[in-house]
């Protein structure tokens, strides 16, 4: 009986150690990702002047985001094409990771979800701003 | 039946009631996740309908179902251990999103990279958790060793002196 007891025992702890490996990233990325390391190559990318502060940037990328794309309905390459008019890097990673997080729903106007799933991949804040601005539903 | 034999019994019973507990455990995990949205997403998810497949073969002992067992179970680790790869891979493939290595991910060495994808520093896949999979075959696997009934079968074949 011992013997049982110490294999559950076991078997617990593997499957646990097995299984809380995708839990831990999300608290690890959901700390603020200070944009001053990839901000300067997007906001170069973009053709925008190197600005000051964060919040300049997003809302300088944000008017530069003329079109946007329906973010359930556009294909993989309209993604791709708007986030590079939009400028940004590797444009096409990330519409592949938008598309994969579908369906959006207008219940969530501020993109959680998606602002979520994406901090995973410890993005860039101004990255991200430059995603959900040229995205609609 | 004697109390050696009694005791290996409840052995192979265990092990296949560990091998259950880490199907039915995966399982959730994965439909939490909702490991489901890309083609290969769905492999884990055969994998453990094969596991389900050879507990029950396994509980049912005859020398087919034993060998079944055994094959699903080699091939359930085979899939696990591949699962692992392709964890650290999408791991390394999404590297040059982080923030953190989007201008130096190019530069740096072949292995740094892939360490980086093995530990989980860059990317959201965790590299371990397929090796549930491995752990519920072995399970399987080891519930099988030394079986009754393929002994009872290799004794029926060699001819008595």
């Amino acid at each position: 009986m011992r013997i049982l007891q110490s294999l559950g025992l076991g078997a617990v702890a593997v499957v646990a150690l097995a299984a809380c490996g995708s839990s831990d990233k999300t608290a690890a990325t959901a700390t603020a990702s200070p944009a001053t390391t990839a901000s300067s190559a997007t906001t170069r990318a973009a053709g925008v002047a190197t600005t000051a502060s964060a919040s300049t940037t997003r809302s300088t990328t944000a008017g530069a985001t003329s079109t946007k794309v329906n973010a359930n309905s556009a294909s993989r390459a309209e993604l791709q094409a708007a986030f590079e008019a939009a400028g940004v890097t590797n444009a096409a990673q990330w519409a592949r990771e938008v598309e994969e997080y579908r369906p959006y729903t207008a219940d969530d106007p501020t993109w959680g979800r998606l602002r979520k799933e994406l901090a995973k991949y410890n993005i860039a804040s101004d990255v991200l701003e430059k995603i959900i601005a040229t995205l609609a539903l | 039946m004697s109390s050696s034999t009694d005791t290996v019994a409840i052995l192979r019973r265990a092990l296949l009631f560990l091998a259950s507990i880490a199907v039915i455990g995966t399982a959730i995990e994965l439909a939490t996740l909702r490991h489901w949205k890309r083609s290969i997403q769905v492999v884990p998810w055969f994998v453990l309908g094969g596991l389900i497949v050879g507990i029950v073969l396994a509980v049912v002992p005859t020398r087919p179902t034993i060998r079944a067992a055994r094959v699903i179970a080699v091939a359930a680790m085979l899939c696990a251990v591949f699962g692992v790869y392709e964890h650290i891979k999408a791991n390394y493939n999404v590297a040059p999103l982080d923030y953190r290595y989007t201008d130096r991910w190019a530069t740096m060495s072949w292995t740094s990279r892939w360490w980086a994808a093995a530990n989980k520093t860059v990317g959201p896949s965790p590299p371990l958790a397929p090796a549930a999979l491995l752990y519920a075959g072995l399970c399987v696997l080891f519930s099988t060793v030394r079986h009754p009934v393929l002994a009872a079968s290799e004794r029926a074949v060699v001819p008595a002196d």
